[in-house]
This record gives structure tokens, C-alpha cells and sequence, in this order.
């Protein structure tokens, strides 16, 4: 099986980078940032979510790694 | 006064008479508005153990100082009492065209007492009040009522209602507002129900006073223009709250199968994406920029308006993957005028009751039908419904048979739509609400998430205390909607702003805060005293599902509460408010707050430490 990662972004996150979810190859270990395009995500209120846990855009992913992006929600 | 007028009417439904009371500026600087007010009225002027369902009970509608001005987003009104359903203080809030008149009218809050003996509803125009017959608008579901209300007074009117479901005194009936609002959950319609009020009407057409009306009306015109230029605006107008669903389902909150499980199979059939592709408008308060009822067609064909917390109880809780469906339940606890959350708890209960055969009445997991003649049977008590309206812990009490371990509720009141098995700090928020478990004054589950859901720390104490000064404080005091700021980032500031332009009086957000704490010792201490002795720890509990029986599917599968070190938050929690090891407010704390009058009055009842 090739090498991926999940890629999945929730609600206003979506929204901004015109996608819900991909599967990204990954030849080596390479940090979020250079995986998705941020300058079209805002950088603030959101939360990155990496195998469930929290992280960065710095954060390495690496074959498998499951990466849910999503806004600070208030619950309303 | 400005900002404030100063008055509050007085209607004795017993007698049939009004009157109306100047308050002190005092009174309007110690608790603000809104649920201050009314906690304050409620403490200074109920017997404890008064029975919530006689007319020793007092009805509140209670505004805050921004109401009916044109400033984000201020168009909502408190409703408060006693309540039928926890037996302690409870309140709710709702949009509300009532917000903008009753001010109009002259009024900051309107407090009913007594009952009458056959059904009315009041009519307020400027300084007239009347205390109509509603013989004729008895039994009337509240969208009905609401189209006779406006036949016989035109449009331009705020209007507050009761369905039959308060009527028949079901222990969550609402108020409800317009055609899509709601508000009151711990019984509010229940409360007007007892007393035979099937309505008020209110048309007021006075200058509101503002301290500096140009400053106010130009602040109002630049905060809604900030609000819409929110980032998150945009994506925040397509899906409302729902967008949150998908959010829930990703992090497993979503309340599936009645909280035994934060993840739900067909959480797909019911998102906010599938609410986009059948929206036909949306619906919101006055004075709002950023409306949030989305509006879609029911399985019937009517329109029902639709928000998360309604899909997240009448879908997924129940077992139900059609979001038609769900607006179909959703749109018949509008017109009965039921609360949706308490109705998706009680459906539940029974659903789970029927599973583990304590009942026989064959209700089956996502079983449409069933829901919709439960809906009914609650509505009119019958059978298994009449058990079912008296709320998930009474409900338990009758039945029996541990059946309290599926009673999804704290103090009373069911859990609002976040699943707590993996968030301790939401636990704790919902385990100290001062209304019992619902997420208004609270929510941390976006802020757990980033630091660490596993964790008991202080950290997380303070988050909870934090919000609850916030929205269960600031925003319910002066009575404005959280969602600008909650979900946009629109900046607390800006209410200090408006508070200056409308009143002269210059409040830091500190300011606020304070007062959010003194309003908090009141509603404590109103519990207290209505509980006196069987008072304790045991009260700020969520429900022991989320101890007991770990989450069995999703990412988190396995996880549950620690109940050792959910108690080391709630002890946390105590020493920052300033009460003792019991939950119940220290002398100290009171007198700090000004409230020495209310250490003198609650030592009656419990020793002070």
C-alpha cells in the first residue's frame, strides 16, 4: 500500500481551503505546512488535530497520520 | 436613570390588578439585568418551598440595558422562576420582539404574580395594561396563537407564549417567541401554565433613554459591521450552529443513544451539510446580523427551524438518521411548546427503558413513529407520556429499577447536546450550571481539546469559571446574545462601549465579572436554601453514565470519567468561588459581594463556614 495521510478539514476550514478531505501521498516525514496550503486558512481560532492530539503546523506527519483541522467552535 | 428606565411592572393575575415599581440605580448597578435581576427578585421574594406551580411562584421577563436598542445582538428577553422541573432557581433565554417593546413600553423587566382561575393573557401598550380572557386561545398550539395574537393586535407587537404542553403543566414546557424561538428550559411555560397565562402581548412605542443616543446608534452601526467581517462569518451564515455537528461527531460529544456514546453511524444523514442542501431561509431575533435558525421542510411539509442542539437530541440521541425527521419531532415540540432538548432526553430514556424491558412498551431505537406519538402523549399526558412530562429524574424515581443510571441529568435538568465520557471540564460545567445541566453559562470543549482532554487540572476549573462569568454573567445580565463573540471572536469591548453609551456608566469587563459573581452566590444561595441540609456535593454531579460506562465505539473508545478526580475539580472549583467543601457560599464570599443581607437571610437555613 502507497504511503498516505489523511487530510480532513471540518466547517469554516472547508470552506477557505475548498476541501473536506484528501489522502496525500507521503514519500518522507514532512511538516503539516508544507502538506497544506495555510495561507488560505486562517491562523487563528483553529485547532489542528493530528492521530487526535493536539498540533501544529510544524508538527512532522508522516505515513498514516490521520489530520483533522477545524475552527474554535463556542458551542454555541 | 438612563440606558435603564427604572421600572418594573407588577401584574397580579390573582387580583387582576398592576402597578408599577421604581427600582433604585442601585439595584440596576449591583445586578445589571436579565438574569440578575430575576435571581435577585426570585431571592428577595419567594418563600422557600414554595410550590413552582402556585401563584406564590413569580413569573420574570427580565431586559437588560442594551434591550431594544439597535446594537449586536440585543433583541433577546430573560424568563425566570422557581422551577417545577429541578425545584431550584431556573431561567432561560429567548429572541424576542418582547425585548424591543416591553423597553419601549417603559419598562426593564415585568414580574407576574398570582394565578388566575380561568386562561388569560396580558396586553401591555405603553402605560395600559389588561388582563385579557384567552378562553378562546386555550389549547391553541403556540404558532396558531401566535398568527390569532397578531390578527387581533397587528404586527407590530413582541409576543411570549405558552403551547399545550404548558398548559397541561409538562415540567419542561418552554415560552416560546415569534415562530422559531425558544427559551426557559428547566419549565418556564409550566410556570406560566399554572397560572393560567397563555400569552403576553406587548406594543410599546416610547424613546428608549440613552445616556448618549448619536454614540450608541453610531457604535451599534460599526459593531454590526464588525460582526460581518468576521473571518468565520461567511461559513457561519450557511450552516448556524449545525455547523457544529460534524464538529461533535469528529471529537465524539455528539449525544448518541442516549450519552451512552459520542459517535453516531449516521452522523452524515444529519449535518450541516445536509441542512444546506435543504434549506429553504433562515429565521433569527431582532437586532441580528448573523440569523442562526435555518429553516427546513419537515417530513409533513410544513417548515421547521432547525439549530444543533434540537438535531443533535432528536436525532442522534435517539437513534433517528433522517434529518427530516428530526425537524418533524423538532417542529412538534415548537408548536406544543415542549423543550427539544428535555424531549430527545426523555425519548431516550424511555427508548432505553424499553430495551432493557423495564417497560413494555416496545419503542425501539430511531423509531419515528414512536417518537412522534411519545411527542404527543407527553404533550396531552398520557400513559407513559404523563410519566415522561415530569422529566427524566422523576421519571426514574417512578419506575425504578436503577433505571436513574440512564436519567441523563444533573439537578433535575436533562444534558444539553455535548457528550461529557472524554471532556471532565464540560462535565464540570454542566455539574455547576446554576439552572442544572445545560451548556449556556459554559462550554470548554474547544479549549479541552487543545490542552489536553484527558486532564483534571485547575487550569480547566478556571476556564469553566471564566465562561460562566462570561455568558452565564455579562451576557445574561445584560441580556444579549453570545454568538457574536462565541463563535465570531466580536470583542468583549465592545459591550463595555455600549453599556457607557446607554447607561453613562463606565463598567471594565472586571466590572462585569464582579457583578457575574454576585449574581452567581444569589442563584447558589437560592438553591441552598430550597435545599437547605440535603444541600451538597452530590448536586454538582453529571450523570454517572459517563463514570460507569466507558465509550465503546469511535477513536476514544474506553474513555469515561474519573470520579476521584472529578471530585478534585469540583473542590477546586468551590475554593475559587468562595464556598465551602459543601458547594454553599462562605460568609465571607457573600459580604465581599455586598450581599450581606443574603448571608443573614440563607444562615436561616444551613450553618455558614
Amino acid at each position: 500500500m502507497k504511503p498516505v495521510a489523511t487530510i480532513k478539514l471540518l466547517g469554516a476550514i472547508a470552506d477557505f481551503a475548498g476541501f473536506k478531505e484528501k489522502k496525500i501521498k507521503i514519500e518522507k516525514p514532512t511538516k503539516l505546512r508544507e502538506i497544506v496550503y495555510i495561507d488560505k486558512i486562517p491562523q487563528e481560532r483553529i485547532i489542528i488535530l493530528v492521530n487526535h492530539e493536539p498540533a501544529t503546523f510544524d508538527t512532522v506527519i508522516t505515513d498514516k497520520d490521520y489530520v483533522v483541522i477545524m475552527p474554535v467552535v463556542g458551542g454555541g | 436613570m438612563k440606558g435603564w428606565t427604572g421600572k418594573i411592572l407588577r401584574v397580579d393575575l390573582t387580583k387582576k390588578t398592576h402597578k408599577v415599581q421604581e427600582y433604585p440605580k442601585e439595584f440596576a448597578l449591583n445586578f445589571i439585568g436579565g438574569r440578575g435581576f430575576a435571581a435577585k427578585i426570585l431571592w428577595d421574594e419567594l418563600k422557600p418551598g414554595v410550590d413552582p406551580l402556585s401563584p406564590e411562584n413569580k413569573f420574570i421577563v427580565a431586559l437588560g440595558p442594551l434591550s431594544g436598542f439597535a446594537v449586536p445582538n440585543a433583541g433577546k428577553v430573560v424568563v425566570a422562576a422557581k422551577s417545577p422541573l429541578t425545584g431550584g432557581y431556573g431561567d432561560g433565554n429567548t429572541g424576542s420582539f418582547v425585548a424591543v417593546h416591553l423597553r419601549k413600553a417603559g419598562y426593564d423587566a415585568m414580574v407576574v404574580e398570582g394565578a388566575a382561575d380561568k386562561p388569560v393573557y396580558i396586553y401591555i401598550e405603553d402605560d395600559k395594561v389588561e388582563i385579557n380572557s384567552a378562553e378562546d386561545l386555550w389549547g391553541l398550539t403556540t404558532n396558531e396563537l401566535h398568527d390569532k395574537l397578531e390578527k387581533m393586535h397587528g404586527k407590530s407587537i413582541g409576543v411570549l407564549t405558552i403551547g399545550p404542553a404548558g398548559e397541561n403543566l409538562v415540567k419542561f414546557a418552554i415560552v416560546r417567541s415569534m415562530y422559531g424561538r425558544a427559551g426557559g428550559r428547566p419549565g418556564m411555560g409550566t410556570v406560566m401554565g399554572s397560572k393560567k397565562l397563555k400569552a403576553i402581548v406587548v406594543r410599546g412605542t416610547k424613546e428608549i433613554p440613552a445616556e448618549d443616543p448619536d454614540e450608541l446608534k453610531r457604535l451599534g452601526i460599526d459593531g454590526f459591521k464588525d460582526v460581518r467581517s468576521k473571518p468565520l462569518y461567511e461559513s457561519w451564515m450557511k450552516q448556524g450552529t449545525m455547523m457544529v455537528h460534524s464538529w461533535c461527531q469528529e471529537n465524539s460529544v455528539l449525544p448518541t443513544y442516549n450519552f451512552r456514546e459520542g459517535q453516531f453511524e449516521h452522523a452524515d444523514k444529519l449535518s450541516g451539510d445536509v441542512l444546506e442542501k435543504l434549506k429553504v431561509k433562515t429565521y433569527g431575533c431582532p437586532n441580528c446580523n448573523m440569523q442562526c435558525g435555518h429553516v427546513i421542510i419537515e417530513v409533513g411539509g410544513k417548515e421547521a427551524e432547525l439549530d444543533y442542539e434540537n438535531i443533535g437530541m432528536l436525532g442522534s440521541n435517539i437513534g433517528i438518521s433522517d434529518l427530516k425527521q428530526a425537524a418533524t419531532l423538532n417542529l412538534m415540540a415548537d408548536e406544543y411548546g415542549l423543550d427539544t432538548i428535555s424531549l430527545g432526553s426523555v425519548i431516550a430514556f424511555a427508548m432505553e427503558s424499553s430495551e432493557k424491558k423495564i417497560i413494555d412498551d416496545g419503542i425501539e431505537w430511531g423509531d419515528f413513529e414512536a417518537a412522534k406519538k411519545l411527542t404527543e402523549d407527553i404533550t396531552y399526558r398520557r400513559g407513559l407520556g404523563d410519566i415522561l412530562a415530569e422529566g427524566t429524574k422523576r421519571a426514574a424515581e417512578k419506575l425504578g429499577k436503577d433505571s436513574i443510571n440512564w436519567a441523563i441529568q444533573v439537578k433535575g435538568l436533562e444534558v444539553s447536546a455535548y457528550d461529557c465520557h472524554y471532556s471532565p471540564g464540560m462535565a464540570l460545567s454542566y455539574g455547576t450550571s446554576p439552572i442544572g445541566a445545560h451548556h449556556k453559562d459554559a462550554w470548554v470543549i474547544s479549549w479541552e481539546i487543545q490542552t489536553g482532554r484527558e486532564s483534571y487540572t485547575i487550569e480547566k476549573v478556571d476556564k469553566v469559571i471564566e465562561l460562566q462569568r462570561i455568558r452565564g454573567g455579562l451576557f445574561e445580565s445584560i441580556v444579549s446574545c453570545r454568538l457574536p463573540w462565541v463563535e465570531l471572536g466580536f470583542d468583549l469591548e465592545w459591550y463595555v462601549k455600549y453599556l457607557k453609551a446607554a447607561t453613562g456608566v463606565s463598567y471594565t469587563l472586571d466590572d462585569f465579572y464582579k457583578v457575574a459573581d454576585r449574581i452567581y452566590n444569589v442563584i447558589r444561595a437560592f438553591w441552598v436554601r430550597e435545599y437547605g441540609n440535603n444541600w451538597g456535593r452530590h448536586m454538582d454531579m453529571p450523570p454517572v453514565r459517563w463514570f460507569k460506562e466507558p465509550l465503546t465505539v469511535g477513536p476514544f473508545k474506553g474513555k469515561h470519567l474519573d470520579e476521584e478526580k472529578y471530585q478534585q475539580l469540583l473542590t477546586w472549583y468551590y475554593e475559587r468561588r468562595g464556598w465551602d467543601e459543601r458547594g454553599i457560599p462562605k460568609r465571607e464570599t457573600l459580604v465581599n459581594l455586598g450581599l450581606s443581607d443574603v448571608a443573614d437571610e440563607l444562615s436561616k437555613y444551613v450553618a455558614l463556614r
